[in-house]
């Protein structure tokens, strides 16, 4: 492929970017170029369109392509007490914290297909905090959300969530918040009666509320460095005076200004919190 | 003819319809015979057995009638027996169609023949006639009566035999009608089915014909074709079945074809698979390749680290370099330091000296002018001269001393220079009056110039270019023997350098002369002191050899330089290049003075406290704990810069001692230092309650900032430093940090407790015991933040938060709250507290979240952020006696928009979620307007804002929807759910209130 045809191909994505917010009000113009394209390109090829021309006419005229196309380019893997790591510094350093709070609530930006939200419920039920806390769980996939909602997986995902579950230092049986049945594992009431599923883009919406944790792993990584910078914005209006960010295991903050007002808590485990 | 299957059915149908209709007629035919039979009985034998006895019945009372008449012997009553007798043959008239003709006619004339006789009999009985005549009538008469009576029984008696042949009749007829329909019927059905197999059979080998085919079709027998035999549907699909199966038979030529190219096709991909194959051989070996090139590379890397080790070691090893440099540098320092003094004691030593010589030289010069003046005349001439002779070396040791304290003030700085508008002329004319009787006197030429582009007046110091000027050209004067000495002032020629000034606004003096010149290599010697033109004219013209020295530094000193462009044994020419405009003087003695004083002083062991001026009270601001002097310097500068007082302690003891005494509002710490280092200076001030709360920040070389943040410090600077960065460092540790907390505990050892942990947070802390205490407080001093602890909450202590949430709302002067409980509140209670306060329960991490609270809250008062976000107040917005339910799960927004709602005179009623405002509407029917967020949990606002639209009394309630999403279609999903209105979050409260304002005054929104 010669360069004049890739940038040709890198000018219909970005046409195909506007032409989604234009239309559908999503913002993806911001998003690390490289990653946004490489997904484009995935979805083109899962479409079976043959160029971007024609999947930018399909989304603009269709709502239920414009939805599978979100769902290509927004893929989120997800599961179960993912880095039993981050679970284990969690509760261990950041819950007896969160034990001084007569309300929590917590937010998980980006919640996928729900699993990190419900993760969270069984942790803060093994901890005892649950029934003081809320949390809020948001993405901008509205099938995702509705996936999240139901808080039902296969049932081959329980050996994973088993060996994470005990990595985190989890305590309890697992088979009291999950029922099993059908090759799938449902979440029972008791773990979704406080997690408030909506829908939220993190380019495009504001601020709903003040948190005492945000979940924002793995996410940051597909924004360019100024979109980047604005959803930190956001995080950081979002969160108390001390309250916490949670990042993916590989994600760093930096030295922007920005960046610069939450402290490494748990620096190995991208555990920050804000100190404005 | 074409014998569909269609007209064949219907045929066979037609003709079964037929035969039924023939045995239905059949059987018609015979029953009606039956019916013709049955009819007869019934109406002939039926009425004959009616009429019959009737009949009898009325002859038996004819024949009474005649007897009762006789035996009344009333004639009158035979008129009775004609009626009988008409009604008779009425019946018998009647009975004219059932009765036999012959008998029925026998009847009436033996009827007849009665009657008339038993009339005749029995009148003449009534007559009383008798005898034979008598008799014989009566015989005759009874005859006719039995005749009459005999041909009635005839007609009367009942025909058993005719009627069973009737029946008889009737079943031989139904008999046979049976025997025929079932020959009929048998008939009808044996040509029906006659008929039926001769069609089927046709059909079902034509079937078996289609079946055979087909299946040999299904065999793939494609060319054995299906006969067709007739002219009917069968036929039409084995036509269509041969048509297919010829249809068939090409496809399947064209599925061989293209399995024909498949298997082409296959083969070309199978040809690829292996041009594949070879590249991914090919690849491999790259990957190989590009394997061992990493191999390769990791030798590097190793070979690389191996490298950085070195560099690491001989950075080390620079640094230790760099160590001892510094240290040179720091002796050199000192050395210039003392070098310095040294130069200071000599002028100071010089000027002691102008006066300590200058007073014995005086009466020198004065007592040898009186020698040699000789007023008395007593002494020869030769000792006038021997006095003159003394007079004259005074006047050159004068002069001599005079030159030397000249140079020795301007080096040490001490030249003063008074600028201020000088003609040129003036000065010109001043060298001119001067040397012209000189020159005059060796005769020698003296001509002075000015060139006309030079101004009329030049701005510096007059008498010090008549210094240097009279200095050059007494030179010229002394140096020449023969021809002219001038003196010219112009432009500088184009030709010339000018090191810093810039030509258009430079003027040059030039002095010339004619006399022995300079040798090149003495050309910059002779700027030195007490040199002069080459050793060959040394000492024969006299003078001290400091005039071209004092000259030069003069010409410097005035922001100009003097210059000598001549060659030997053609004259010298000196230009002394000058601006027109001095502006050197303070410029010139600067650096010279900077140069001593800052580390001369910075190098005493003893502090040295420096007051940079404004200091609003006594106190020291900083305290620097340093042994670099260089450092030192930058530092004292900055901290200058900024109008702060510091003082400089080399030593850590030192800096322990002056941090006790003078109590600076902050310290900059090294760690490196002579007698004790920085860690234990660190731990040394938080050890002493003195010194506990004084901010650290660390500027050091070592890099270990973890340790002294765990030390405590609120900062640490590596050196190398920038400067803006220890610019940041002094002006957050300068700022004023009286911070006051107000602990409100009543467990007086717990106060105690926290008082001592919140002095790690540089703070002042008050304790009080109670609510009533604080408020008290309260009014005198304005603290920042608030301690309450909630443990054992008395009525007060809820009062006062009460108070405090009331003085929030207002946004006045109030400290930000901790509440401090063992005790969880409820949620509602919670909810109540977080909007104004934050709440610590008393659990494991429960200190630290106490401290981090109010240790962030005072950064973020320090960085001049607000305490919490408080809402513009719209001015002209008035909602009095409104009642508005705010709904939202934020306590953020729920505060920052009730403040705001409060400050402009409404009740506001708040709702953590849908479900609670339902139900609040419901208590308080008489809201005035509901401000909904639309995210929450439990009911969301768009559900909330349904239901309330559904109640009819709320169907004009103003229902403002709240929502951070915005996005195409958020607020259109406001206003279909029934908002009112919708405002995007972060809430502008201006906007809300403008907005409430126009639903109340029915103002059209904006």
């Amino acid at each position: 492929m010669s360069d004049s045809d890739e940038s040709v191909e890198a000018i219909e994505v970005r046409l195909l970017l506007e032409a989604i917010h234009a239309r559908w009000g999503y913002d993806f113009r911001d998003y690390a170029a490289s990653s946004m394209h490489r997904r484009v390109l995935a979805a083109l090829a899962a479409s079976g369109l043959p160029h971007l021309g024609e999947l930018q006419h399909r989304v603009l005229h269709d709502r239920a392509a414009f939805s599978d196309l979100l769902d290509r380019i927004t893929v989120r893997v997800s599961e179960m007490f993912r880095d039993p790591a981050f679970y284990r510094a969690l509760r261990d350093r950041v819950v007896p914290l969160l034990r001084t709070y007569p309300i929590l609530r917590l937010w998980n930006a980006g919640c996928a297909t729900g699993q990190e939200a419900y993760t969270t419920a069984i942790l803060l039920i093994e901890e005892g905090l649950y029934e003081r806390s809320q949390i809020y769980a948001t993405d901008l996939s509205q099938r995702a959300l509705e996936q999240a909602k139901e808080g039902v997986y296969p049932a081959s995902d329980l050996p994973a969530f088993r060996t994470n579950h005990a990595g985190s230092g989890g305590t309890s049986d697992l088979a009291s918040h999950v029922t099993v049945a059908y090759d799938h594992i449902a979440m029972r009431e008791h773990v979704r009666k406080n997690i408030h599923f909506f829908h939220h883009d993190l380019v495009s919406d504001h601020v709903f509320g003040e948190m005492h944790v945000v979940f924002c792993r793995n996410v940051l990584i597909y924004f360019g460095r100024k979109l980047r910078g604005r959803v930190l914005e956001k995080l950081a209006q979002s969160l108390c005076p001390g309250g916490f960010l949670c990042l993916g295991d590989s994600e760093r903050l930096g030295d922007s200004d920005v960046e610069r007002r939450f402290k490494p808590f748990v620096a190995e485990r991208a555990i920050y919190r804000y100190e404005p | 003819m074409r014998l569909t299957l269609r007209a064949s059915l219907i045929a066979i149908v037609s003709i079964m319809a037929a035969a039924f209709l023939v045995v239905i007629v059949a059987s018609d035919l015979v029953t009606s015979r039956v019916r013709e039979r049955l009819v007869e009985i019934e109406q002939r034998q039926i009425p004959r057995l009616e009429l019959g006895p009737r009949i009898a019945a009325d002859f038996a009372e004819l024949t009474r009638t005649f007897q009762d008449a006789v035996a009344a012997q009333d004639a009158d009553a035979l008129e009775q027996t004609r009626r009988v007798r008409d009604r008779i043959v009425a019946r018998l008239e009647e009975g004219k169609a059932v009765f036999d003709p012959a008998a029925s006619e026998e009847l009436r004339v033996a009827l007849d023949a009665y009657h008339e006789l038993a009339l005749d009999v029995s009148r003449r009985m009534i007559a009383g006639e008798g005898g034979e005549e008598m008799i014989e009538r009566i015989t005759r008469m009874q005859e006719a009566q039995a005749r009459a009576q005999a041909q009635i029984d005839r007609v009367v008696a009942f025909d058993a035999r005719y009627l069973r042949g009737a029946f008889d009749d009737a079943r031989a007829a139904l008999l046979a009608g049976g025997r025929t329909r079932l020959v009929i019927t048998g008939t009808c059905l044996a040509l029906v089915l006659g008929l039926a197999i001769v069609f089927t059979r046709g059909f079902v080998r034509s079937i078996a014909a289609l079946h055979e085919g087909f299946a040999r079709f299904g065999k793939g027998e494609l060319d054995a074709l299906i006969p067709v035999r007739g002219n009917d549907e069968i036929a039409d699909v084995a036509a269509g079945a041969n048509q297919m199966a010829k249809n068939l038979a090409e496809l399947e030529a064209e599925r061989e074809r293209a399995a024909a190219e498949t298997r082409e096709l296959l083969e070309r991909t199978r040809e690829q698979a292996a041009r594949l194959q070879a590249q991914e051989e090919e690849l491999r070996a790259t990957n190989e390749e590009l394997q061992a090139q990493q191999e390769e590379l990791r030798l590097t890397n190793e070979e690389l680290s191996e490298h950085a080790r070195q560099l690491s070691e001989q950075r080390a090893e620079l640094e230790a370099k760099n160590e001892e440099l510094r240290e040179l540098s720091r002796r050199l320092e000192q050395k210039a330091a003392e070098l310095a003094t040294v130069s200071a004691f000599k002028s100071q030593f010089l000027a002691n000296m102008s006066h300590e010589l200058r007073t014995p030289l005086n009466s020198m010069l004065l007592l040898s002018q009186l020698l040699a003046d000789n007023p008395e005349g007593n002494l020869t001439p030769k000792q006038v001269e021997y006095a003159r002779t003394v007079n004259g070396a005074g006047k050159d040791l004068l002069f001599l001393i005079n030159q030397v304290l000249d140079l020795a003030k301007i080096e040490a700085g001490r030249q003063e220079i008074h600028v201020e508008p000088v003609r040129v002329e003036d000065i010109v004319e001043r060298i001119r009056r001067v040397f012209a009787p000189l020159a005059a006197e060796k005769g020698l030429s003296f001509d002075v110039g000015i060139a006309d582009d030079v101004p009329r007046s030049i701005t510096t110091d007059g008498q010090r270019v008549g210094q240097i000027l009279t200095n050059l050209v007494g030179n010229a004067v002394k140096f020449t023997s023969r021809g002219a000495v001038k003196l010219a002032v112009r432009r500088p020629d184009p030709s010339v350098e000018l090191r810093t000034l810039r030509r258009e606004t430079t003027i040059a003096f030039v002095v010339t002369d004619t006399g022995s010149g300079i040798a090149s290599e003495h050309r910059e010697r002779i700027f030195e002191p007490f040199e002069q033109g080459g050793e060959a004219g040394n000492r024969r013209h006299g003078g001290t050899g400091l005039g071209l020295a004092i000259s030069r530094e003069l010409a410097t000193l005035l922001g100009g330089e003097l210059r000598l462009e001549s060659t030997a044994a053609e004259g010298s020419t000196f230009v002394c290049y000058l601006p027109e405009r001095c502006e050197r003087t303070e410029k010139t003695e600067e650096p010279r003075r900077a140069a001593t004083p800052a580390p001369k002083r910075a190098a005493t062991p003893a502090p040295v406290a420096r007051d940079g001026g404004a200091a609003p009270d006594d106190a020291t601001h900083l305290l620097v704990i340093e042994d670099d002097p260089l450092f030192l310097e930058v530092l004292g500068r900055i901290i200058g810069e900024r109008g702060l007082s510091w003082l400089a302690a080399r030593d850590g003891a030192t800096g322990l001692r002056l941090a006790r005494e003078r109590r600076p509002r902050g310290i900059i710490l090294d760690v490196e230092l002579p007698d004790i280092d920085g860690w234990r200076v660190m731990e040394a001030l938080r050890a002493d309650p003195a010194t506990a709360s004084i901010p650290v920040h660390f500027v050091s070389a070592t890099d270990a900032p973890d340790r002294g943040l765990a030390l405590g410090a609120v900062g640490y600077l590596t050196k190398p430093a920038a400067k803006k960065d220890l610019v940041r460092v002094v002006e957050s540790l300068g700022r004023q940090r009286a911070h006051r907390v107000l602990v409100v505990e009543s467990d007086a050892s717990r106060g105690q407790t926290l008082a001592e942990q919140l002095a790690t947070l540089e703070v002042e802390t008050t304790v009080v015991k109670s609510a009533r205490e604080a408020l008290d407080v309260l009014e005198k001093k304005s603290f920042a933040c608030m301690i309450v602890d909630l443990s054992v909450p008395d009525i007060e202590e809820l009062e006062l938060l009460e108070i405090l949430q009331r003085r929030a709302a207002a946004s006045q002067d109030t400290p930000a709250v901790v509440l401090y409980t063992d005790r969880p509140p409820s949620r509602s209670e919670a909810m109540r507290f977080e909007s104004y306060a934050s709440v610590v329960l008393d659990e494991g991490a429960s200190t630290d979240r106490l401290l981090d609270e109010v240790r962030l809250f005072l950064r973020r008062l320090e960085a001049g952020m607000p305490r919490r976000p408080t809402p513009n107040q719209s001015v002209g917005v008035r909602l009095e006696g409104k009642k508005l339910l705010v709904v939202d799960d934020d306590m953020r927004t729920v505060y920052a928009l009730s403040a705001a709602l409060r400050a402009k005179g409404a009740e506001v009623l708040v709702a953590e979620n849908g479900a609670v405002a339902l139900e609040m509407l419901d208590a308080n029917p008489d809201v005035d307007a509901v401000v909904m967020d639309v995210m929450m949990p439990e009911m969301d606002g768009y559900e909330a804002t349904r239901r309330i639209r559904a109640q009819p009394r709320f169907e004009r309630l103003p229902i403002v929807s709240l929502t951070a999403k915005a996005m195409k279609g958020d607020a259109e999903r406001s206003i279909e759910a029934g908002a009112s209105a919708y405002l995007p979050k972060p809430i502008d409260a201006d906007a809300l209130l403008s907005l409430l304002h126009s639903f109340f005054t029915g103002e059209e929104k904006a």
